[in-house]
């Protein structure tokens, strides 16, 4: 396999977007671009989905069996495939939510001392 | 149903869909947020990127999309192929000729070495043969065989048996079958069932004489039985007498010597009416019993080999007129002990290199035809590496392309091969031993080929394929000749490769050939043009040795009385399967331990048979109508036996005999010249002709010499022989030159089989040298073009056409020459009074191979003098 600069920047993209992923199908099944439309809406515009990253991360998460995909109709009946969440992929999801939870609180704790220490 | 996960990979189409279905939705989207149908698509393309990139990107993803690029690469593979039929064709054709020609040696070699024979735990089988001197061979005498067996610890079970011809009368026709007689506890110590009724046992082997039954081989049955399946109980006569049919054993079972295909088993019980008047069976210095065993289990065959030592140690102080000094030496077992394995697997081994070098230089050929290729194909890779194509990827195809074209010729030379040992199953050698040379293609053999194939594409595809994708972008692009140089040197070492290993290939031919012609007009010491042969076993027949002399005195009559013909009685002419040796004990001197006593070929003689031979008698006088019963016995011996064993003196009026315990001594009444009596590689062997008239043989030989044509006088022998009894089956009747044809063999086949890869090599080279000089004139055609248009004579182009190809030519003949003196001594196993080194012969090759690389030189040079300048200017 030749080494690939575009694999390199999802790679470090994918923890958080993996997360993004299962956290958006925890509602549902949902079609790839009703996951990238989801993540956007629900934060506020602020994560904007890189929708050519969006797809090596799915085939990696259904690799791995975290999530498992069929193909069904869209809400403009074309065909479309739909993305939904296994077991392993929820349990997943609540380990990462807990890691995820803890490394923000120790990233923010570490910014709050420098703010009072630097005036 | 739900695949596996690592089997779903996504399709192509697949992916597309999907990405189509995200771009539909997005533009809808879009659409919904206010823009025009128009304006909504653009935008939605912006967000969504590269669709193209995107499915790469998700196949990069999946750990299984590689095989998705493999499909890919072998199809293109594929297409590759299908565009240049000449290419692909020439390709698969050498590859097939390579690949073929080894994997029907392999195929051979797998028969000896790799295949188990068809009984019970075949690892534990071993064959033993009896050191003395220099000779190691499977010969052992029944009194040995029955001390070994009853003494020895470390075997669990230890059979003798024996190769015997013998007579079958069924229905008024008689027919000779060849087949084995045998220890009882031979098929037990085996482990072979039989396939109908019950195989010979222990029981069966214990009364001299009493035991008249016989099991038979599955062909024996089918060919001569019609697959009878009532035929165990049936009785049928072998020599005279009837026997009970007690079975068949298995199809796959032919006895432990791999090329010997017997019809029939009879216990060696039955020894005297297999073989009447021979009574070796008693003897205990005898050398007619091969013996094969079983070790016993967690037993080592070296554990195996140091006990029956000294068991051989034990027997050689109890009976030391026979065995004194008597050595055991153990291994594996089916060509004939360790007497024919080393000379067998020497030649295939041989003949597997041999094999091996030409599949080299197909290879080496092919690598200079893809490295052409390849700068043909640099402005396609230029294209593609400049797409963003990866190296490793682009190596990765064209390795792809390789392993297609060793495939397509590992199939057909899997059907070469196929064909070839077909061929061999089918051949008949020129004696009447049933042989079994079939070898097969088994699960070892395609093993072989799929690994000899992937080695052969990595070995003429990688360097092509490194070289191809190290390109210089720019230049290619522009396909201008530009800084090709630095394949040059590649190429270059390429063909002088395939020209010292052509060399080699060649040198190697050359010699064998001699060593054929040498072979041909070797002195044999007889003169085998305008004579012949048939041989026949009285006591196959019922004669005993009073009715046998009679016969013997009525067919020389017989014999004398044909016009224009003149005949003598032998038992055996030389140079045959069959022989004789005694050991030999002079008068007055020393006599060495039993197993060092020095052996002469030794035959039985009537009066008139040198003259016959055309043998030249050098002193004293032949055997004559008086050497009868009742005198002293007489012998004439050859000049190699005089210079053996009477050294610097008159040997005539010396006395002999055979063996320490004789009382029979012998004196020589005449010394004859030195030929030829085992092989054609001998030289110097001693040999003694007894008088027939003295020491009865009921195995006789008649030879005849007339001008007339050969066959001509073999009939008249036959008519003669036959008028006096019709019952009689002959098991030689031919032409004496045909008779040579056996010993001859190895010299035969040596010179047609390497003389034939040697000019499969030549050929290969040529087509390689020529490939290479035309692409070369090719390349530089504009070059040319500019030097005739400034006025070089073609002279001048030609010398520089020429130039680097002779360069490269004579690089590669001194390199193969080099070689060839290396390797030399390998060929010795197949050469007859040959030195692999001699200056001549390899320089013959030199020769040779310059004059062919020169000759495929010469359409190219003249390509070069008809550059037309202004074509050639204006071609790019």
């Amino acid at each position: 396999m030749p080494p690939d600069p575009e694999t390199d920047r999802i790679q470090l993209l994918q923890g958080t977007l993996d997360l993004l992923i299962l956290q958006t199908l925890v509602f549902g099944p949902c079609h790839g671009h009703g996951i990238a439309v989801a993540i956007q809406r629900t934060s506020e515009e602020a994560l904007l989905i890189d929708h050519g990253s969006l797809y090596p991360a799915l085939q990696r998460l259904e690799q791995s069996g975290l999530i498992d995909s069929d193909w069904g109709t869209s809400e403009n009946n074309r065909r479309a495939r739909f993305y939904r969440l296994t077991r392993a992929g929820r349990a997943r999801l609540t380990a990462e939510t807990g890691k995820w939870e803890k490394m923000v609180r120790a990233v923010s704790l570490i910014l709050n001392a420098r703010k009072q220490e630097a005036p | 149903m739900r695949l596996p996960r690592w089997l779903r990979w996504r399709s192509n189409s697949e992916l597309e869909e999907e990405f189509q279905a995200h771009l539909d939705l997005e533009t809808q989207a879009n659409i919904e947020r206010g823009m025009s149908p128009e304006e909504a698509r653009f935008a939605a393309h912006r967000t969504v990127g590269n669709l193209t990139l995107m499915a790469e990107n998700a196949r990069a993803a999946d750990p299984f999309g590689w095989l998705q690029g493999l499909r890919q690469d072998f199809r293109y593979g594929l297409r590759n192929m299908l565009r240049s039929p000449g290419f692909t064709g020439i390709a698969v054709l050498s590859l097939a000729l390579g690949i073929g020609a080894n994997s029907a040696v392999f195929s051979l070699l797998n028969r000896m070495v790799f295949r188990p024979l068809p009984v019970l735990h075949p690892n534990q089988v071993l064959s033993a043969n009896s050191v003395s001197g220099t000779e190691v061979a499977p010969a052992f005498s029944y009194p040995n065989y029955k001390d070994f067996r009853d003494r020895s610890r470390s075997v669990s079970g230890m059979i003798g048996y024996r190769i015997a011809p013998m007579a079958m009368s069924r229905g008024g026709s008689n027919a000779q079958l060849w087949g084995y007689m045998v220890t009882g506890n031979y098929f037990e110590v085996l482990g072979v069932k039989a396939a109908i009724g019950r195989t010979i046992t222990s029981a069966d082997d214990v009364h001299a004489g009493g035991h008249p039954v016989i099991v038979l081989s599955y062909g024996c049955w089918q060919r001569r039985f019609g697959s009878d399946p009532n035929i165990a109980g049936q009785t049928i006569r072998i020599n005279g007498m009837n026997f009970t049919v007690l079975g068949v054993v298995p199809r796959e079972f032919r006895g432990l010597e791999l090329f010997y295909a017997p019809e029939v088993y009879v216990p060696l019980a039955m020894v005297k009416v297999i073989e009447p008047g021979n009574n070796w069976i008693d003897s205990r210095r005898a050398g007619n019993l091969s013996i094969a065993l079983r070790l016993r289990d967690g037993v080592t065959a070296r554990g195996a080999e140091a006990e029956l030592n000294t068991v051989a140690a034990a027997l050689g102080r109890e009976y030391p007129t026979d065995n004194e000094g008597m050595r055991i030496s153990l291994c594996p077992p089916g060509l004939a002990g360790a007497y024919l394995r080393g000379s067998v697997i020497g030649f295939t081994g041989v003949l597997l290199g041999v094999t091996g070098l030409v599949l080299l230089i197909a290879c080496t050929n092919l690598a200079g035809l893809l490295l052409a290729r390849a700068s043909d194909r640099r402005k396609e890779i230029g294209i593609r590496l400049a797409l963003g194509a990866g190296r490793a990827r682009l190596m990765r195809q064209m390795l792809v392309e390789s392993l297609l074209l060793s495939s397509a010729g590992a199939g057909a030379g899997l059907l070469l091969a196929w064909w070839l040992t077909g061929l061999l199953a089918a051949w008949r050698p020129p004696i009447n031993i049933p042989l079994d040379l079939s070898s097969g293609i088994d699960i070892r053999v395609l093993l072989f080929t799929c690994v000899v194939a992937v080695v052969t594409a990595v070995l003429f595809g990688l360097l092509p394929s490194m070289q191809a994708t190290r390109t210089d972008l720019q230049s290619a692009l522009k396909n201008a000749v530009g800084r090709g140089a630095r394949q040059w040197p590649m190429r270059d070492l390429v063909v002088t490769l395939q020209v010292a290993l052509s060399v080699v290939l060649l040198a190697g031919s050359i010699l064998v050939l001699r060593s054929l012609e040498n072979a041909m007009t070797v002195h044999l010491g007889f003169e085998p043009r305008g004579a012949a042969i048939v041989s026949f076993d009285l006591g196959l027949h019922g004669y005993d040795e009073t009715r046998g002399r009679a016969f013997l005195h009525r067919l020389t009559q017989k014999l004398s009385g044909l016009p224009g013909i003149s005949a003598a009685l032998a038992d055996r002419v030389p140079l045959g399967l069959d022989f004789s040796r005694m050991g030999i004990v002079v008068e007055g001197q020393p006599v060495p331990k039993a197993a060092d006593i020095p052996l002469a070929f030794s035959y039985d003689a009537a009066p008139g048979l040198f003259a016959v031979m055309q043998t030249k008698l050098l002193a004293g006088r032949e055997i004559q109508e008086g050497d009868r019963p009742g005198v002293p016995r007489v012998s004439v011996i050859n000049q190699a036996f005089a210079d053996r064993f009477l050294p610097r003196t008159n040997p005539l009026g010396k006395r002999f005999k055979y063996g320490s315990a004789s009382k029979d001594w012998r004196t020589v009444v005449g010394v004859v010249e030195i030929g030829k009596h085992f092989s054609l590689s001998e030289s110097h062997e001693p040999a003694v002709w007894d008088a027939l008239g003295q020491d009865y043989s009921s195995q006789i030989t008649v030879v005849a010499r007339s001008p007339l044509a050969e066959q001509e006088t073999l009939n008249a022998i036959r008519r003669a022989v036959l008028d006096l009894d019709p019952q009689i089956s002959f098991y030689q009747s031919s032409t004496l030159a045909d008779h040579l044809r056996m010993p001859m063999l190895p010299a035969n086949l040596a010179a047609s089989v390497l003389g034939s890869m040697g000019m499969v090599a030549m050929l290969l080279a040529a087509v390689g040298i020529y490939g290479l000089m035309s692409y070369h004139v090719a390349r530089r055609s504009r070059e040319f073009g500019i030097r005739a248009a400034l006025g070089a004579r073609p002279a001048d182009l030609v010398n520089t056409s020429l130039r680097r190809a002779a360069f490269l030519l004579g690089c590669g003949v001194v390199a193969g020459l080099a070689l060839a003196t290396a390797i030399g001594p390998l060929y010795s196993a197949v050469l007859y009074n040959i030195n692999p080194r001699d200056p001549v012969l390899l320089g013959a090759a030199a020769v040779l191979m310059i004059a062919i690389g020169l000759s495929a030189c010469a359409a190219p040079a003249r390509r070069a003098v008809r550059v037309d300048p202004s074509v050639a200017l204006r071609s790019e």
